[in-house]
């Protein structure tokens, strides 16, 4: 143990006769201890001197004879020694009566007072010990009470809702107080980022700009030096007299702050500083942290509080209790309650007009099963209004990680509008496909038509003549002119060999033609079956055939149809209507690609579609099947996309599919999809079910 | 009315060419194709038709399209265009690329179909008048002003009537 000591005595006697007392008690503390101490000596006769070299070398003992200085005199001085070095005890010796005013001394800042004919080297050694002791014991008391009172102080922070910036400056300035209290001290808060550093908080004055910069290299060394991370590590610096300390405040992985510490004079023992910094660091630190993850947290629930409260749904919470715990603006409109009347009420007591049993029993299911429900409808009415609405409503349980439960949120969209615009657009889709479909239909009546009428007028110009060759027979008979040379004559008029190889044909042929009128007028009239809200039982068989012959001006000049219907097929509940549409949108797909496929290839060979239905346990298949050019990889995924089209503009609205797999999906919660082979062909496959 | 010209009638429904089969029969001389290539095939065979009538929509080639060909082939003949198809489309297509006579929906009542076949006739026989009247003007001055050379410059004659 090295130990420097600096008498301090104007009179040169008294002070070598001190110096040489110290230099015996050299010789008893390395014989007597285990732990010697070596003595040094400073000395000097006058406090400016003392001061100068006190600030040079480090002293652990200050010596300072008040009989030959007047301390009265040098009260000023005396103090200034404490502050400076405010560590090192200071014994003061006397050789008068002086002694026995102990407390006065004290006041100055001395540790202890001696008569100067009672010291002996014995009593010297035995003084300086305790006295080192002394200032030990009180330091490390005096520093783990700082210790406390800072963290006391700096924890409170966190108790006020204050931002982080805030408990910055208010860290400061505790750690500023407790160190000093002069004007010229300071603490300050820095940040790096994006290797800019920057003073985000500071008490006591503020650095200028470029101590900032010269402040810069010293922090970078710190932040970056590799043992920083896992050891705490500060700086220490002594500037004009000043103590400047600058600590790293850690998160878990980086140095994310600095504090630095800008004094006079130090307030902990050197031998306390280390544990003293290291302490504030990690107290500043969580503080830090656990202020800016407050303040994190505040920000994302007033985020959420407002993305509820502005969100276009209605958003209801509700506890484990059946307490309203959220009620967004949107619920408000829906329901006409105000947020302040619904919060902390029953849901279910409150004056809402709508189908409870459903929403009841899908939030059971939601529940049971620990998952948000699929959409579902409900009606509602709106206070004041008469109509019935339609809300469309998910539930979604929330459970704590223990999987206690603690409540659910309904999310609620009003689709009124929406249901009416997609039911009028369906309407007018379907009307759309009747108008595209009349022209080809006027064709396919026509054509018939024209033969009819035709033969109509052959058979009325044939019956003419047979009618005109009986009455010349007749006259004949009557005349008893008529023998077989006359017959042949009138038949040969009348060209009744001709006609009686015609007249059957053209009577076939005509019937033929009816016939086909009517299964279009008929086939037309079952397309075109009112779109009725209720599914009704439908043969599917007949649905198809249907389809198959008002589409057949599609098809017929580039596809042969086989149509393989299971006999057995039995009657399920569907809307005929958009049913037919379906089938009908899948015809005209298969024919387009045909023929575009025999476009390609330049050829004329007829391409085929293939209509098959099935019965599958509990649900009806339907197979469309058509030896078109098939559907690229690339598309696949696409080809149910509203507004998706391979077509030319004009030619397809890209609406078909899109809403044929709307209506067997959604109206028949049947399946719809496809095989396809490229370049050979495309299946559709329908499925619907018995219920 | 009895009409001595060929009539060829194309239609990919044979129930409407027997039944022109059977209008016809007494009144004019008439052919029959399923299609457009069948009747150009017919063309070639057996020579100039006075009056063609074409459905629109038949498989393979339309009715626009075979019109053109059979244009080309015989200019002279009159093209007339019988279709139960009605939309603007057809029509526009069947005018500019056919140049038709007479644009006819079915059903046509046969009184209109007999009329236009009668106007259609004419037109095709007023056309070929004119070719001939033409053309034997054209010969007849040509020979009359050869004649003339003859007797003024027997010398020059000779090389005249080689032109």
């Amino acid at each position: 143990m090295s130990i420097s000591i600096m008498v301090l005595d104007s009179n040169p006697n008294s002070k070598n006769a001190m110096i040489t007392t110290i230099e015996t008690t050299k010789g008893i503390s390395s014989d007597t201890d285990s732990n010697p101490m070596s003595l040094s000596v400073h000395d000097s006769d006058n406090f400016k001197d003392a001061i100068d070299t006190i600030n040079r070398f480090k002293i652990d003992i200050i010596i300072i004879n008040i009989s030959s200085i007047d301390t009265e005199k040098y009260k000023d001085d005396c103090l200034q020694l404490r502050s400076i070095y405010s560590f090192a005890p200071i014994i003061a010796v006397s050789n008068s009566a002086k002694t026995a005013n102990l407390d006065h001394f004290e006041y100055i800042g001395f540790d202890d007072i001696l008569g100067i004919q009672i010291i002996t080297p014995n009593i010297l050694l035995r003084v300086i010990k305790s006295a080192i002791q002394r200032s030990k014991n009180y330091h490390l008391f005096h520093t783990s009470n700082q210790r406390k009172l800072i963290n006391s102080s700096l924890l409170k922070l966190l108790l006020n809702k204050d931002s982080f910036i805030e408990v910055a400056k208010s860290s400061c300035q505790i750690i500023n107080s407790r160190n000093s209290n002069s004007d010229h001290s300071s603490a300050s808060i820095y940040t790096i980022n994006d290797d800019k550093v920057e003073c985000i908080a500071h008490a006591g004055p503020k650095d200028s700009d470029n101590r900032i910069f010269d402040y810069q290299k010293k922090i970078y060394s710190l932040k970056y030096s590799p043992e920083s991370i896992n050891e705490f590590k500060y700086l220490k610096q002594n500037i004009n007299n000043r103590t400047c300390i600058t600590i790293p405040l850690k998160d878990k992985n980086s140095i994310f702050a600095f504090l630095k510490i800008d004094t006079e004079n130090c307030i902990v023992h050197p031998s306390e500083e280390r544990s003293y910094y290291k302490d504030i660091s990690k107290t500043l630190s969580d503080v830090f942290i656990l202020a800016q993850e407050r303040e994190r947290f505040e920000q994302i629930y007033k985020q959420n509080v407002r993305l509820i409260d502005e969100m276009s749904s209605a958003a209801i919470g509700i506890d484990k209790h059946d307490l309203v715990t959220h009620w967004n603006h949107q619920a408000e409109v829906y329901f006409g309650i105000d947020k302040s009347v619904a919060l902390k009420q029953r849901l279910f007591g409150l004056d809402i007009n709508c189908d409870w049993p459903v929403i009841i029993s899908n939030l059971y299911d939601s529940l049971n099963e620990n998952t948000t429900t699929d959409k579902f409808e409900v009606s509602y009415k709106r206070s004041g209004e008469v109509g019935d609405r339609i809300l469309s409503i998910a539930i979604t349980p929330f459970l704590e990680s223990n999987g206690s439960f603690i409540g659910y949120l309904l999310l609620m969209d009003d689709i009124t509008e929406k249901k009416h615009l997609e039911r009028r657009h369906q309407q007018s889709m379907y009307l759309e496909s009747i108008g595209q479909l009349s022209a080809g239909i006027a064709h396919e009546i026509n054509t018939p038509m024209q033969f009819i009428s035709v033969n109509l007028n052959f058979l009325k110009d044939s019956f003419i003549d047979v009618a005109k060759a009986l009455t010349t027979i007749k006259k004949s008979l009557h005349t008893k002119t008529l023998d077989e040379a006359k017959l042949n004559i009138i038949f040969e008029d009348a060209d009744i060999e001709y006609l009686s190889d015609e007249l059957p044909l053209a009577f076939n042929q005509t019937t033929e033609g009816v016939e086909r009128v009517c299964s279009i007028v008929k086939a037309m009239k079952e397309y075109s079956h009112p779109n009725s809200e209720e599914k009704v039982s439908t043969n599917i068989n007949n649905c198809i055939e249907s389809t198959i012959t008002i589409s057949k001006h599609t098809w017929k000049y580039h596809a042969d149809m086989e149509v393989i219907l299971d006999p057995d097929l039995p009657s399920i509940m569907c809307h005929p209507g958009p049913f037919n549409e379906v089938i009908l949108n899948i015809i005209v797909n298969a024919a387009d690609a045909i023929k575009d496929k025999s476009e390609n290839d330049n050829t004329t060979n007829k391409g085929k579609i293939t209509i098959q239905t099935l019965n599958v346990e509990n649900f009806v298949e339907i197979r469309i099947t058509d030896t078109g050019g098939g559907i690229p990889l690339s598309i696949q995924e696409k080809i149910f996309d509203p507004f998706f089209t391979t077509k030319a503009v004009g030619k397809g609205t890209g609406q078909g599919l899109s809403l044929s797999y709307s209506i067997i999906k959604e109206r028949h919660n049947g399946e719809l999809h496809f095989e396809t082979v490229t370049g050979e062909s495309t299946t559709f496959i329908i499925q619907l079910p018995y219920n | 009315m009895s009409i001595p010209e060929k009539i060829l009638f194309v239609d990919d429904e044979e129930d409407i060419l027997n039944s022109f089969k059977r209008q016809f029969r007494k009144k004019a001389n008439i052919s029959t194709a399923t299609s457009g290539q069948e009747a150009l095939d017919l063309m070639d065979s057996e020579g100039e038709f006075a009056v063609i009538v074409s459905d629109m929509r038949m498989p393979i080639m339309d009715g626009a399209e075979f019109l053109e060909r059979a244009k080309k082939k015989s200019p002279n003949s009159i093209r007339i265009l019988l279709t139960g198809q009605t939309d603007l489309n057809s029509a526009i297509s069947a005018v500019n690329k056919g140049q038709i006579f007479r644009f006819l929906s079915k059903p046509c009542s046969q009184e209109l179909l007999q009329d236009s076949l009668k106007s259609a006739i004419r037109q095709y026989r007023l056309i070929n008048i004119e070719k001939d009247l033409l053309q034997n003007t054209v010969k007849g001055s040509i020979e009359l002003l050869s004649e003339l050379l003859a007797i003024v410059k027997p010398n020059v004659f000779n090389n005249f009537n080689r032109i």
